[in-house]
């Protein structure tokens, strides 16, 4: 049961959040709760429980007088560092790059948009999914740590893995092409046995292959990328496929 | 018989020589080309031609090496020159020992082991320095390009043809004389000491001209600050004048309050108030933000590329929210990455719709993070490639701005880079920690391993 908390100054809005949660989650039967919904920073502080509870917290960022989202923010993740913290604002030129590293939130919502319902059912399904795979066992998901953003990517979204210069690795998922510090060993370690090691700088998710290239050794593929391959390995691949297929 | 075999080993450490030391985007046709015409003249010229041989070989050469097309043509011409005088140094430094030791010299040429083993101690003598300076060499022209002009590039090249042609002079003469020790002393002496002020005097040159390059920068960082100064001071008055009008405004709004009339209050307000909302700009929010970095060349580079950006008529944001005073690492080095990458932003931005360009600098447990933004079309190339030199999304462009990068940041320990593209953003952001400013300091022996190594990068960053 996972808790959720919301802090709005203005009591429309507050209702509407409210409505707009309790629906999503009664019809998708989400796991969840709403546990306080506090028209200020104090009375949500008050309410929160002492102990880290990974709770879902949607917060206003103009809280009126008083402390102000931003600050509430840092004083939830400080008390509960694993809670998912969704920013609601009016405002969408607000700078939000450095609230990304310092506070880490989910995402910000923006309340007068269209969107803003199938947003907030967006950041349930999400959250939903970062936990499960937080509290089951760590595999089917590959870790990225990256300044603003902390990425449990799945398996199966991976296309291939890539090595650029001394020790920097690239990701290539479905959603984003991603490069960060690492080598094509450690990553093969923790990836499971779809994975392939096709050439010395890359490494390729054989779920994604679509063909198999000869003269020159190559692989092709779902979305069309072409990734070297090493002569050797050509033929263990060929088998590898061949077993699976 | 053991000419042949002196000859082609003189030839193949000759050939070494030049493969660890000439920079590297030269055409494989013509490394070929330069190689087996070295092959060519050293081993089969030589029988026929003896000594005259050498300047066949240096002309030809020059000749391959002049009509290459890259960047450095005429760095590697000079550098062919020295290693030639090189490995003639290196041989009078082998055969005048020899010659005191009473050693023949004949024996050189007809005793297989001699011949051996003198080619051996010449090749070591010459390969080995080659292969060690070769390495620094190509990482220091890369980090410090532009410091040499064209011309005195030509210039030095003039200088050391001369002097090899004095080498060469003395040699074919003093081969002609049969290799007297007088003669043999002479040119020794000669060579060494043409070696020794040759190398003082372009050491001081390319201190010179390293300085000369730092004053450049100063100056128009210089320049930047007073157009930063002008701006501010435009501002001012922009703030002053709405601060009269505003004052206006209200006493008219003030008259007809205490009037009590109604109907021209609220005509006047449509009229003058609403239409002239005078927000202040996003531009001028962003400009003022540049006032929280103390730092003045980042401060000067951002101000310089935020300007161009709004130029070209992008949405540029800068976000800075706290003081930053100190940036642990070298200045010089940060500002010309943060400028490849800011450019390589705007260059992407201007091809899309969103046309966003988003810095932020943001100060987080002791570290120091610089975000770049931007709205980008695909990249086309996979990302590992874009830091290759001469891979360049745009068509005549160098495309040497990442792998600049990419040895810059191999120079500065504990600064880590992260690149992410999702959703039509690109996102460069360089991680800075206080330790680099630590391990920053001039080496005095640079050839020695740093002491913490490569592998305190390797600690940073990685991915789980």
């Amino acid at each position: 049961m996972i808790p959720i908390y919301l802090c709005e100054d203005d009591p429309d809005q507050l209702a509407i959040l409210q409505e707009m949660i309790q629906k999503y989650i009664f019809i998708q039967a989400y796991d969840m709760q709403i546990s306080c919904a506090a028209r200020s920073a104090g009375e949500m502080l008050s309410a929160m429980p002492s102990k880290p509870e990974s709770a879902i917290y949607f917060l206003d960022i103009q809280l009126g007088e008083g402390m102000d989202g931003i600050e509430l923010a840092s004083l939830i993740r400080r008390r509960d560092p694993r809670a998912y913290i969704i920013f609601t604002t009016t405002h969408s030129e607000m700078a939000l790059t450095a609230f990304r590293y310092q506070v880490e939130p989910l995402d910000f919502l923006i309340k007068d948009e269209a969107q803003y319902g199938l947003r907030i059912l967006h950041c349930l399904r999400n959250i939903l999914e970062k936990s499960q795979s937080r509290t089951g066992p760590a595999n089917g998901r590959f870790h990225i740590r990256l300044p603003d953003q902390d990425l449990f990517v799945p398996f199966c979204e991976i296309l291939c893995i890539r090595a650029a210069q001394t020790h920097r690795i690239t990701v290539y998922t479905v959603r984003g092409i991603y490069q960060c510090g690492g080598a094509l060993n450690e990553a093969l370690e923790k990836l499971d046995q779809a994975f392939f090691i096709c050439h010395k700088c890359c490494l390729v998710n054989t779920a994604h292959i679509r063909a198999l290239h000869r003269r020159p050794c190559r692989i092709e593929l779902d979305d069309g990328t072409i990734c070297p391959c090493a002569q050797r390995r050509f033929s263990q691949l060929q088998k590898l496929m061949g077993a699976s297929a | 018989m053991n000419m042949i075999v002196l000859q082609s080993l003189s030839g193949i450490s000759f050939l070494l020589m030049l493969h660890f030391i000439l920079i590297p985007p030269l055409k494989l046709s013509r490394r070929v080309l330069l190689y087996a015409y070295i092959l060519f003249c050293v081993i089969i010229l030589s029988f026929p031609l003896n000594n005259w041989g050498t300047p066949i070989l240096l002309i030809g050469c020059t000749l391959i090496l002049a009509t290459a097309r890259n960047t450095y043509r005429v760095t590697n011409l000079i550098l062919f020159l020295l290693t030639w005088i090189w490995s003639v140094a290196a041989d009078y430094a082998l055969s005048i020992p020899l010659r005191f030791l009473g050693i023949d010299f004949n024996k050189i040429y007809t005793v297989l082991p001699i011949t051996l083993l003198f080619s051996l101690l010449h090749a070591a003598l010459c390969i080995l320095p080659c292969f060690f300076i070769g390495r620094r060499l190509h990482r220091r022209l890369e980090t410090d390009r532009g410091v040499i002009p064209p011309k005195m590039q030509w210039l030095l090249f003039l200088e050391v043809s001369i002097c090899s042609f004095i080498f060469l002079i003395n040699i074919i003469f003093g081969s002609l004389n049969g290799y007297p020790t007088e003669i043999l002393l002479f040119n020794g002496v000669l060579i060494f000491s043409f070696a020794a002020a040759n190398f003082l005097i372009f050491l001081v040159l390319y201190r010179t001209l390293q300085d000369n390059k730092r004053l450049e920068l100063k100056t128009q960082e210089q320049e930047k600050l007073t157009e930063y100064m002008t701006q501010l001071e435009n501002h001012y008055q922009e703030i002053r004048r709405f601060k009269h009008d505003y004052i206006n405004i209200l006493s008219t709004l003030s008259a007809y309050i205490e009037e009590n009339d109604m109907p021209r209050l609220s005509d006047y307000f449509e009229r003058r108030i609403m239409p002239s909302r005078r927000l202040l700009l996003n531009k001028d929010e962003t400009i003022s933000r540049l006032s929280f970095i103390k730092v003045l060349e980042i401060k000067g580079l951002l101000y310089t590329k935020l300007i161009q950006a709004m130029n070209l008529d992008l949405n540029v944001t800068l976000e800075l929210r706290q003081e930053i005073t100190r940036i642990p690492m070298n200045l010089l080095t940060l500002t010309r990455i943060l400028g490849i990458f800011l450019d390589n932003a705007m260059e992407a931005a201007v091809l899309t719709k969103e046309r966003r360009v988003h810095v932020a600098i943001i100060p987080k447990d002791g570290k120091l993070f610089f975000h770049i933004e931007n709205s980008s079309p695909p990249p086309a190339f996979p990302l590992e490639k874009l830091a290759e030199p001469g891979v360049s999304t745009k068509a005549n462009h160098s495309g040497l701005g990442l792998s600049t990068v990419r040895l810059l940041l191999e120079s500065v320990p504990c600064v880590q880079q992260y690149t992410v593209y999702e959703n039509g953003t690109m996102k460069q952001i360089l991680e800075l920690s206080e330790e680099a400013q630590k391990t920053e300091r001039q080496r005095i022996f640079p050839w020695l391993p740093r002491e913490n190594g490569a592998g305190q990068n390797r600690q940073k960053g990685r991915a789980i």
